[in-house]
């Protein structure tokens, strides 16, 4: 089999040699940079059995008719949402992802944005860079005793409703199926989206970017929210309405937010218009480049899944499919 | 506990630790080790090691004698003055004392309200922070009772200018820059609030400071912020699976260490004495110099305020140098001895990782080492915050309630909470 990585590869190059080593494999492929357009991708999956690709390419139902060959694509990461799974399965395209292999280092990035934005971090480090020593600007605020509201509850927020009882904060899940049972001891009440809203003096979105969860958080959700709450988005940035929250925080209808990923990946603020610009600079908004599920743990464990996900596929176990 | 009482003590006792003496009086550590100091300058004792502890044992001779007769005729003396002053017969007459607020403080209109009914009250503390000890004694010229929230250093030359003092209480936990001896000599009684004011707080704020130094959080912020979206740059390290050591223990260890544990960090203490014990802790050993110099990947250092430990609360050249495994440090407290151009040196080569520190030397603008020690506030993964590690709601809630507590309860008669 032909496995091409038709872009700039997540994983180490130790996993590829690792690959190499498969005796199904006959031919890997790999490319030092990202294709610029559409064209380019059908070109370099020519042939290919098997691909690999970044989250920020996206397969289609153009690119699919167009690569005869495509048996199977496998995703460096949890999200699928850049690849036509229905349609790949309609073809007879398997789909492998990674889940679960960041779900602790994105649980523990989430809890240092939160802290950030609770303790003033950021503000009170630039504001000693700048020569000033004044603590009576950053009052902050504990953790010990608040409400936490997690939206969604997989890996990712299992993992975050366990360090949240880490701190003393009490833990509401909402769940798309509201008839789905969690047996934890690390959460106090399922309940109703808006009623987590209302409760809730941190809000973290943890769920999968899906037609339902697409803009789920808008101005009328944020609108529930407490004024001296914040919102924590780990999700995919479509799941919230980013001009609605850039207004609200503007206008003062929250205390603040986190969000690792923005409109567009890769994200430059001078593109967007004044109100996001505006945002992004606020002192109690943090925006970080989509790095939650970045750290040297995670990327071992993601290297292992990848490679035995294709180990998988080859002797016909479906395990990590998520097109069934 | 007064002295004559230690030395009495240690006289029957015929030898004690400061463990013994802890535990025998039920003071704090460094309580204990002020008192010892203050004899063993006046030559009243001695110490001497004892297997693996040190022994405090009372001195024979004239130099005791004539110390508890001198002590006798001052209570007397004192005893003669107290009923002379002014100020009590104010008291036994139902007037109220003045208390004076020098500085800036958080007070609630409920507390001064509330304050208002025990004394008569002189407000500043809609004003600056931090005072001269001019500036201090004009506002306090008159205070019988003061509420000092840190204005200045409390020497025996700034009682010396308040006649009238005869209580301080301190708005924060640590007083060290209060002269307990003037104040002794001066009569003025004092007091400070409990660590517990502050311990989620501190507690809390160590373990943001360390996922902000793991994950980058600050720079990763400032590239998007400034037009640039590389997550590439940033790549993190999980805090579940470290481990951490704590230098020193101090009231809010027991924080720390619950805290850490339940992100999943392997924790140990290192500790130079050897009464403590690790069971407090929720540990079943403390760890080696070896295993923490050479293993361990954070360092909580504590502060215990003992000049006479080795490594615990110095981060000089002396504990930088034996650094081996490449290390996070992370500190809220105001060490006396902070080594910067070490730090910053071994941060060059990689010894250690980061440093996140709530607090950074008074140096002086024209002080020809000022650009030298600032550098190190540019380097990539430092971060120094302004004195915020205590400083959140909560805590300065408890802070004002204890601190009004304290000053009706000495309105009331009761001094059972006194540093002195």
């Amino acid at each position: 089999m032909i496995f091409t990585s038709i872009d700039i590869p997540f994983v180490k190059k130790t996993y590829f040699d690792q690959i190499r080593n498969i005796s199904q494999i006959s031919k890997i492929i790999t490319y030092p940079d990202s294709p610029v357009n559409n064209f380019e991708v059908i070109r370099r999956i020519g042939t290919s059995d098997i691909i690999t690709q970044d989250i920020f390419v996206n397969i289609n139902k153009n690119i699919i008719d167009s690569s005869p060959n495509l048996k199977a694509i496998f995703c460096q990461s949890v999200g699928y949402d850049n690849i036509d799974h229905v349609y790949a399965k309609s073809k007879g395209i398997k789909v492998y992802n990674c889940p679960g292999f960041n779900a602790n280092a994105v649980a523990e990035f989430a809890f240092s944005l939160i802290t950030s934005l609770f303790r003033k971090i950021p503000s009170a480090q630039s504001h000693v860079k700048s020569g000033g020593w004044m603590y009576r600007y950053f009052e902050g605020n504990e953790l010990m005793g608040k409400t936490v509201g997690i939206i969604g509850y997989g890996h990712v927020g299992s993992r975050i409703s366990q360090i949240s009882k880490g701190y003393g904060l009490k833990v509401l899940v909402t769940l798309h199926d509201s008839t789905k049972k969690i047996a934890s001891n690390y959460v106090d009440n399922i309940v109703s989206l808006n009623k987590l809203l209302q409760k809730s003096d941190i809000v973290i979105l943890a769920v999968p970017l899906t037609k339902d969860t697409l803009h789920l958080i808008g101005k009328t959700e944020i609108g529930l929210m407490k004024t001296t709450s914040i919102l924590v988005n780990v999700s995919r940035h479509t799941v919230v309405d980013e001009y609605a929250l850039a207004s609200s925080l503007i206008h003062h209808k929250i205390f603040g937010a986190a969000l690792d990923l923005m409109i567009t990946e890769p994200f430059n603020v001078k593109n967007y218009s004044v109100e996001i610009q505006e945002m992004v600079n606020l002192p109690n908004v943090i925006v970080t480049p989509h790095i939650a599920g970045v750290s040297k743990e995670s990327s071992v464990t993601l290297g292992n899944m990848f490679v035995q996900n294709i180990k998988n596929y080859l002797n016909g176990d479906l395990t990590n499919c998520i097109n069934l | 506990m007064n002295e004559i009482t230690l030395l009495k003590y240690l006289k029957n006792s015929r030898g004690s630790s400061i463990y013994d003496i802890i535990k025998e009086f039920k003071l704090s550590r460094t309580a204990v080790i002020y008192h010892l100091n203050n004899l063993l300058k006046s030559n009243l004792i001695t110490s001497y090691k004892q297997s693996r502890k040190i022994v405090y044992i009372a001195n024979t001779g004239d130099t005791i004698n004539d110390y508890f007769n001198s002590q006798i005729k001052s209570l007397q003396d004192n005893l003669k003055e107290i009923n002379n002053l002014d100020i009590v017969k104010r008291r036994s007459r139902g007037q109220k004392l003045n208390l004076v607020i020098p500085n800036y403080f958080d007070l609630t209109l409920n507390s001064k309200n509330i304050l208002k009914k025990y004394y008569n009250l002189v407000d500043y503390s809609d004003t600056q922070l931090y005072l001269t000890q001019d500036e201090f004694v004009n506002r306090t010229r008159d205070a019988d009772v003061i509420l000092n929230n840190w204005a200045c250093d409390i020497t025996a030359d700034v009682l010396d200018k308040l006649p009238n003092l005869q209580y301080m209480h301190l708005s924060t936990h640590m007083y060290r820059y209060v002269d307990i001896g003037a104040c002794k000599k001066h009569s003025v009684r004092v007091s400070n609030i409990p660590y517990s004011y502050k311990s989620i707080a501190i507690s809390e704020f160590l373990i943001s400071q360390t996922f902000a130094l793991l994950r980058q959080t600050i720079p990763a912020s400032t590239q998007v912020q400034s037009g640039v979206s590389d997550f590439r740059f940033f790549k993190g390290s999980q805090l579940r699976g470290k481990k951490a050591i704590i230098f020193g223990v101090d009231d809010g260890t027991k924080d720390l260490v619950q805290s850490l544990k339940s992100l999943g960090v392997e924790v140990s203490i290192y500790t130079e004495d050897k009464n403590e014990n690790p069971a407090i802790y929720g540990l079943s050993r403390f760890a080696s110099k070896f295993e923490v110099f050479n293993s361990a990947d954070l360092f909580y250092v504590s502060w215990t305020g003992d000049e006479n430990k080795a490594l615990i609360g110095k981060l000089n050249h002396n504990f930088l140098d034996q650094i081996v495994n490449p290390v996070y440090i992370i500190s809220v407290f105001k060490h006396k001895e902070i080594d910067f151009d070490c730090i910053r040196e071994l941060i060059y080569l990689g010894k250690i990782k980061g440093i996140a520190f709530d607090y950074f030397p008074d140096v002086s603008i024209g002080d020809s080492r000022a650009s030298e020690v600032s550098k190190i506030l540019y380097l990539p993964n430092v971060i120094i915050t302004p004195d915020i590690a205590w400083y959140t709601q909560d805590s300065v809630i408890n802070m004002n309630k204890t601190s009004v507590d304290r000053l009706v309860a000495y309105a009331k008669g009761d001094d059972s909470y006194l540093l002195i």
